[in-house]
């Protein structure tokens, strides 16, 4: 049997699978039928194992070479590296849907399979619409994007793989992003589980909290390593440009950040149920919306697909999915009114609503910024950008304002704070804060953005490093490991508090990077060998070029002889290269990292009497962006390290929370 | 503190600040070749602005901005001299003041918003006034709630 035969019978059967897991699972909940439950259960296992079968197939054709597929002729050659064959999966959009509706399947399979036992009450729901999610996604393939459409005459070499996601970071970072954007996908159906059935206690986030936490992780990992591979990769000497994909990215993180926070609220007071419900649809909808801008050929941009059908598919799926989800909570809203008030201003729970707030208003404002072009390309046929200035300009502020209470939010106490205590704790983060900003100017420093920047950077790190000495010192041994100590018991006794606290710290560090901005230098020109130019504290000569053909790429390459403060160290090699197969140019970067600043080099162009153009940056602080990134996924773990949060108060089965849920911070 | 005088104070100072952001950078400063490239979208890479695109091509109109900026434009004949040549996409600052005044609006909205939750919910708690741990007792207290929890984890 032929490959892409094959491979269309399974996708046409895992379609009929979910299709049937949808129907059957939604009647179940009508007539209480068990039988029909449990045959939704297995048709959603079913289709998780044969769009594992479907996946597996194209990996196997795309690692025989079977080039009587379309998609693998597209996207890999006989030359393609064993690695970048496996990433040549997600690198088209025929592939990526797959793997996208893979992941969305397992973490389906997953979560049914746990919570079947635990929340008998929600699964049925749950199960349905996470079966109708995938129905979606695997219709796609079948009409929209099929992976295994056949190519006649079957050519004897494939395309090969763009040379700009042959890296490690592009190997890693989609396959991050879309585990980060499917995982929302659970919370999402025990959302609507819990609002479909009336069971509206606290149950449906402790049920789903792993899933929650385990996809924003990824998202963040994803959002970070995108960063690094535009930073390395694409030669314009930035990690983030307000690109619209990589604004569609950031969007359901900013909101199931938001949740992250709120939902603590809920756990504690029981109160923002409406909120917390309305953030989970929402983020999950969001992921749904980025998936539909990358693959709808409305925008331009280095990550998006070419157009295709599809955009018009994820439309009317991302309307129904809005109108079912909000509707559903438009029905329940009386019922999930919270009873309780805050007693305070100066409360943990205002700290989280105005965090929320931030992060809610960000996440419209970058929504906006993005969408703006579009509307006005629509209502006037003019073609307008919203770039970089639009987002540093207006997002800037809010992020700060956000920093500050990051530093803040942990030092107030639930339900009220007096100002005796709160002025205790802020003292030493303010002095931080102010000594920083006093340093800056002592050295000549001007920019308000970054004084500010860093100053609010200093004044969240002592905050948060308050909290553990605090917590250190509560629990620490005699001698002289008795503070080390005490830390690891604090953090091993709390470590949804304590792992949360790292992601904080991982954050002001991030945040130490972006300050570094401020202080950006370029420099851009034309060099014949032994030019030389200053750049900081950098001096830069071009000693030589050098060329040379492999199989893959012709390769231009500049040595750049460098020394630092008037002392040599070592050289770099910026590159153009021609890619072969594709006869398409890329830059290779010189990059010189260090903790306080990176040299970048880019080879713009090179002529056959070996006369360059060449771009170069003092990018400082840049290197804090990736240390606060390896925080944050370490903080997630801590988290995640934690056993499962048990809720008690609710019995297995009746969904029913007999008296407030007391949980774990 | 009242919320509402703080809601509209703040609302006050987010539209003002929406406003002088709206009014963009002084149509008759000479602006750097960098502040420019930083906010001219360029034609030659997707989504990004000039001063960031590596293409060799962008090299050239970067010459033609610093021959511009040398010979004393101001930022209002720069951006005029863009949106000639290249269009109104290659500018990265929306010129409308519907794009800029959104996002202070939509501030201002979720801080009434908070503002009204404020109001009608929070309400002065019935117990005693907090009490201030000692040093000693915050420290004791935080080990017994440590006990406590590994105990209850």
């Amino acid at each position: 049997m032929e490959i892409s035969a094959a491979g269309q019978a399974i996708l046409v059967a895992a379609l009929a699978c979910a299709v049937w897991s949808a129907l059957s699972s939604g009647l179940s909940v009508k007539g209480n039928d068990r039988r029909l439950a449990l045959s939704g259960e297995r048709a959603l296992f079913a289709t998780g194992f044969l769009i594992l079968c479907a996946t597996v197939l194209l990996v196997y054709a795309f690692y025989t070479r079977d080039f009587s597929l379309v998609y693998v002729h597209g996207y890999s050659s006989r030359s393609t590296s064993p690695v970048y064959t496996l990433t040549a999966l997600w690198a088209g959009m025929e592939g990526s849907l797959l793997f996208w509706t893979l992941l969305s399947a397992l973490y389906a399979v997953s979560a049914i399979a746990v919570q079947r036992k635990r929340r008998p009450d929600l699964t049925p729901v749950a199960t349905g619409v996470l079966a109708g999610i995938i129905a979606f996604f695997i219709a796609v393939l079948v009409f929209g994007a099929n992976p295994f459409d056949a190519l006649s005459p079957i050519p004897g070499d494939g395309a090969g793989l763009n040379p700009l996601l042959q890296s490690p970071f592009m190997a890693i970072h989609p396959a991050m992003l879309y585990l980060g954007l499917t995982g929302f996908a659970v919370p999402f159906a025990f959302a609507v589980a819990s609002l479909v059935t009336g069971r509206l206690e606290a149950g449906w986030f402790t049920s789903t909290r792993r899933w929650t936490v385990l996809a924003w992780s990824f998202l963040t990992v994803g959002i970070i390593l995108g960063g690094a591979w535009a930073y390395m990769e694409l030669g314009w000497g930035g990690y983030w440009a307000w690109d619209p994909v990589e604004n569609a990215s950031l969007l359901p993180w900013l909101t199931g950040t938001a949740f992250l926070h709120s939902v603590m609220i809920q756990e504690r007071r029981q109160m923002l149920k409406i909120w917390n419900v309305a953030l989970i649809l929402g983020t999950y909808c969001l992921a749904i919306f980025g998936t539909f801008l990358t693959r709808s050929g409305l925008l331009s941009s280095v990550h998006t697909f070419s157009e295709s059908p599809v955009g018009k598919m994820f439309l009317p799926f991302l309307a129904v999915m809005l109108v079912f989800a909000f509707g559903l909570l438009g029905w329940r809203y009386e019922k999930l009114r919270s009873e309780r008030h805050l007693e305070s201003m100066f409360s943990r729970e205002a700290m989280f609503l105005f965090n929320n707030l931030l992060l809610v208003t960000i996440a419209l404002t970058v929504l906006w910024g993005t969408l703006y072009p579009i509307m006005v390309e629509a209502v006037s046929g003019a073609k307008i950008s919203v770039g970089p200035p639009f987002f540093n300009t207006v997002v800037g502020p809010m992020g700060l304002a956000l920093l500050a209470l990051t530093g803040i939010g942990p030092l107030v106490a639930w339900r009220r704070a007096s100002w005796r205590s709160l002025k205790r704790e802020l003292f030493l983060p303010l002095v931080a804060g102010f000594a920083t900003v006093a340093a800056l100017g002592f050295n000549g420093v001007r920019s308000a953005g970054a004084m500010f920047g860093l100053g609010l950077t200093s004044f969240v790190a002592v905050a948060t490093i308050g909290e553990f000495a605090r917590g250190a010192r509560a629990h620490r041994g005699k001698g002289l490991l008795g503070y080390p100590r005490g830390l690891v018991t604090v953090i091993s006794g709390n470590r949804r508090r304590y792992g949360g606290y790292i992601v904080h710290l991982g954050v002001v560090l991030i945040c130490l990077g972006i300050s570094g901005t401020a202080f950006r230098q370029s420099w851009s020109g034309d060099m014949l060998p032994g030019d030389s130019f200053t750049i900081g504290r950098y001096e830069v000569t071009y000693e030589r070029a050098r060329t040379f053909t492999t199989d893959e790429k012709a390769v231009r390459m500049a040595v750049m002889a460098i020394s630092q403060d008037g002392r040599p160290v070592r050289s770099l090699t910026p590159q153009r290269n021609i890619h072969l197969a594709q006869d398409q140019p890329q830059s290779e970067v010189g990059l010189r990292t260090t903790l306080s600043d990176d040299l970048y080099l880019v080879l713009t162009q090179m002529d056959s009497t070996f006369a360059v153009t060449m771009r170069a940056w003092v990018n400082p602080l840049v290197a804090w962006i990736w240390i606060g990134g390896v925080f944050m996924a370490l903080g997630m773990l801590v988290i995640l390290s934690g056993k499962p949060p048990t809720q008690r108060g609710v019995s297995p089965g009746s969904g029913r929370a007999e008296k407030p849920v007391p949980v774990s911070v | 503190m009242r919320p509402w005088p703080v809601a509209a104070i703040v609302a006050v100072g987010g539209l003002a600040l929406g406003f002088a952001l709206l009014s963009g950078p002084d149509p008759n400063q000479v602006p750097t070749s960098d502040q420019v490239a930083n906010r001219m979208m360029s034609p030659f890479c997707p989504g990004l602005t000039l001063e960031e695109c590596p293409s060799g091509q962008s090299s050239r109109v970067r010459a033609e901005i610093d021959r511009l900026v040398a010979r004393g434009a101001t930022n209002a004949e720069i951006d005029r001299w863009i949106v000639d040549n290249y269009g109104e996409v290659a500018l990265a600052r929306p010129g409308g003041s519907l794009a800029w005044i959104t996002p202070p609006l939509l501030a201002i909205a979720g801080l009434a918003a908070v503002a009204l939750i404020l109001r009608r919910r929070v309400k002065p708690a019935s117990g005693p006034e907090p009490v201030e741990l000692s040093e000693r007792d915050e420290s004791r207290f935080e080990q017994d709630f440590g006990r406590f929890q590994k105990g209850s984890e």
